[in-house]
């Protein structure tokens, strides 16, 4: 009974109504909008993060994040493979040699990081070789090849074909280097992964730098799932307590970081858009009080109590706020799902965009939960905007707002 | 007949403008059961603030105000509001039904508040309207109705939650003759069939003659009585 006068006292003033329901619905639209386009810069950062850059999880020699000296590879790495080769929740892992060095063509040199690699589980583990620009075929099958950022090319001014050649300190710590030929040329969202990032074939650059082709400073792993990172990573610290093993949040902590606060910051900017809404709320379920100051006088008079009073006006608050909101999140499921496949191309800040590692095209991404959470959101703003004209009501005596033209 | 509206002494002092206005100014009566009363005089003499407090809308400023037994002056609000809703029916001059409602829901709301089933709400409803004479308007708005069948559906729906009496504030004020002798006639019916004591203000010469007992208000105070006479 209570429901459905509720329902029904929303359309008197079908005008007001639906200017409030416009303006939850906008309000929403717009939080929702900004929370996607947030939320799935941050999931496409993370994403390429892990699978570009750091994978899930990484092993370090503990002395080797302190010192970076080329000798400190991880010890143990037969029985830590054989760790990994049966842990259920690995889909794969790649060791690498990384050596600090320096590169060097014919008109100039940059600090770079030489990665290593094996290029058969590399391919597993990141997604590199699908940012490859230029190659040339069977790149990593030369003699001496390295595949570089197709930024950090253009920098040297060095092409595919082009010699450059790679200086860095051997395991006994005298100067080395050897020429290699530009076999790939690659290109990330990452600036500056893309201008510190080289990778060679990881026998070659180990025969080089006198190390064993079995050994590696590094072990990239890649889980099957993001939630299995805490419990994998204390898995592998626990067998083997002579290494570092880092997760990605670790490694890059900013990037943890963010995506531990995106969740509260997002909510933020919601609730203060729906304080906003609430004082325009507040402001119709007022009017539409007072308007009705005879009418409810009438109610109670008749035996309608002051709990089902209270009621009725935080059911048309809700409702009227609901409507809103419903309408606002099909709307915006609508524009998103179209964004989604298409991206929102923000060309006109790239250069800034990749400067911190982002793409230029944001793909917007909304979880289900998101839309659970902002109902329950919008019913509370509703319920508390609804208690200052519930109050009014509440305060009316039957005989004198009966008496009101 | 048993008495079962007793007023005493009551007085009702309004002091909202720092003047003081007597509303009721020592009025005694008594008021039995079944009885088809109008309460009369001109505009101000203290009408509605009598029957407000009867009714239990508005507290005296002192005396007495017992109804079907209860004295209402120790009652809470809440009590109060309990009270009406299972004893008394109300009739207003602007009928005060609710717009969004239809007439058959305008009936069944109240008692919907006593907690009744949907069947029996919808089947007294019916019964009722049919009764006052509107049995093919049930699913008209008010804004569909005329002023004397919205104040028809105001009297089904005062009687709808059987109450023990039927308070009207100036029911036939805003209607024309017909109207106005075709709801009192109802009105009389009513109150022999449902056996409910029925209590009006009115200031209307039509309604006066029809009514059984007439008491006469002016200046807050009865100045005759027909049952003194």
């Amino acid at each position: 009974m209570i429901y459905s006068l509720s329902r029904k006292n929303i359309w008197r003033n079908k005008v007001r109504s639906l200017i409030v329901m416009g303006s939850v619905t906008v309000g929403l639209i717009c939080g929702i909008f900004f929370i996607a386009f947030m939320n799935g810069m941050t999931v496409q950062r993370i994403n390429s993060a892990i699978k570009s850059e750091v994978s899930h999880i990484q092993i370090h020699n503990p002395a080797f994040l302190d010192d970076n000296e080329v000798q400190y590879t991880i010890p143990n790495i037969a029985e830590l493979t054989n760790l990994l080769d049966t842990t259920s929740t690995i889909m794969a892992y790649a060791p690498r040699i990384t050596i600090t060095g320096m590169i060097g063509s014919a008109r100039s040199s940059e600090g770079v990081k030489i990665v290593g690699i094996n290029p058969d589980k590399e391919r597993i583990v990141t997604d590199i070789h699908t940012k490859i620009t230029d190659s040339v075929p069977n790149y990593f099958g030369k003699k001496r090849p390295i595949m570089i950022s197709k930024r950090l090319a253009d920098k040297m001014r060095v092409k595919l074909n082009s010699k450059i050649v790679l200086t860095f300190q051997s395991t006994t710590g005298e100067l080395t280097g050897a020429p290699f030929k530009v076999t790939a040329l690659y290109q990330t969202s990452n600036k500056v992964f893309d201008e510190m990032m080289v990778f060679v074939p990881q026998q070659k650059i180990a025969a080089i730098a006198g190390l064993k082709s079995n050994q590696a400073h590094e072990i990239a792993i890649l889980l099957k799932s993001d939630l299995q990172t805490a419990d994998t990573k204390e898995n592998i610290a626990e067998a083997f307590p002579n290494i570092t093993v880092r997760t990605w949040k670790k490694i890059m902590p900013e990037l943890g970081m963010m995506v531990d606060m995106m969740d509260s910051m997002l909510y933020v900017f919601m609730i203060i858009i729906l304080v906003a809404l609430a004082f325009g709320i507040i402001n119709t379920m007022m009017m539409a009080v007072l308007e009705r100051q005879r009418e409810i006088g009438m109610l109670m008079a008749i035996g309608m109590n002051k709990k089902r009073v209270f009621t009725m006006i935080m059911l048309e608050t809700i409702y009227i706020s609901m409507t809103g909101a419903i309408v606002g999140m099909l709307i915006s499921h609508l524009i998103l799902s179209t964004l989604a496949n298409t991206g929102i191309d923000m060309s006109l800040y790239a250069e800034g965009l990749e400067a911190y590692g982002y793409d230029k095209i944001i793909y917007p991404a909304i979880d289900l939960i998101h839309y659970i959470n902002i109902s329950v959101l919008v019913v509370i703003t509703a319920i508390v905007s609804s208690i200052w004209p519930a109050r009014k009501a509440l305060k009316l005596k039957p005989a004198v707002s009966m008496r009101i033209e | 007949m048993e008495t079962v509206i007793k007023v005493e002494k009551l007085y009702k002092i309004y002091n909202e403008t720092g003047v003081e206005v007597k509303a009721i100014n020592g009025i005694d009566l008594e008021i039995k059961e079944g009885e088809f009363t109008a309460i009369v005089g001109p505009s101000g003499s203290g009408k509605t603030t009598l029957l407000n407090m009867i009714g239990g809308l508005d507290n005296p400023t002192s005396g007495i105000v017992e109804v079907g037994g209860v004295l209402l002056n120790e009652m809470s609000s809440s009590q109060l509001i309990d009270f009406r809703k299972n004893n008394i029916g109300f009739i207003f001059q602007s009928y005060n039904l609710i717009p969004v409602l239809t007439a058959k829901e305008n009936v069944e709301f109240v008692m919907q508040l006593q907690g009744r089933s949907k069947k029996e709400c919808s089947q007294r409803a019916i019964e009722l309207l049919e009764a006052v004479g509107l049995g093919d308007r049930i699913n008209s708005r008010p804004a569909k109705l005329s002023g004397g069948q919205q104040q028809r559906v105001a009297v089904a729906r005062a009687l709808a939650s059987n109450p023990r009496f039927i308070l009207a504030d100036e029911p036939t004020a805003n209607l024309d003759s017909k109207s106005t002798e075709n709801l009192l006639d109802i009105m009389l019916k009513l109150n022999q069939k449902e056996k409910a004591t029925f209590v009006f203000s009115s200031h209307d010469q039509r309604v006066v003659n029809k009514a059984r007992r007439v008491i006469v208000v002016e200046d807050g105070k009865i100045i005759n009585d027909d049952a003194n006479n």
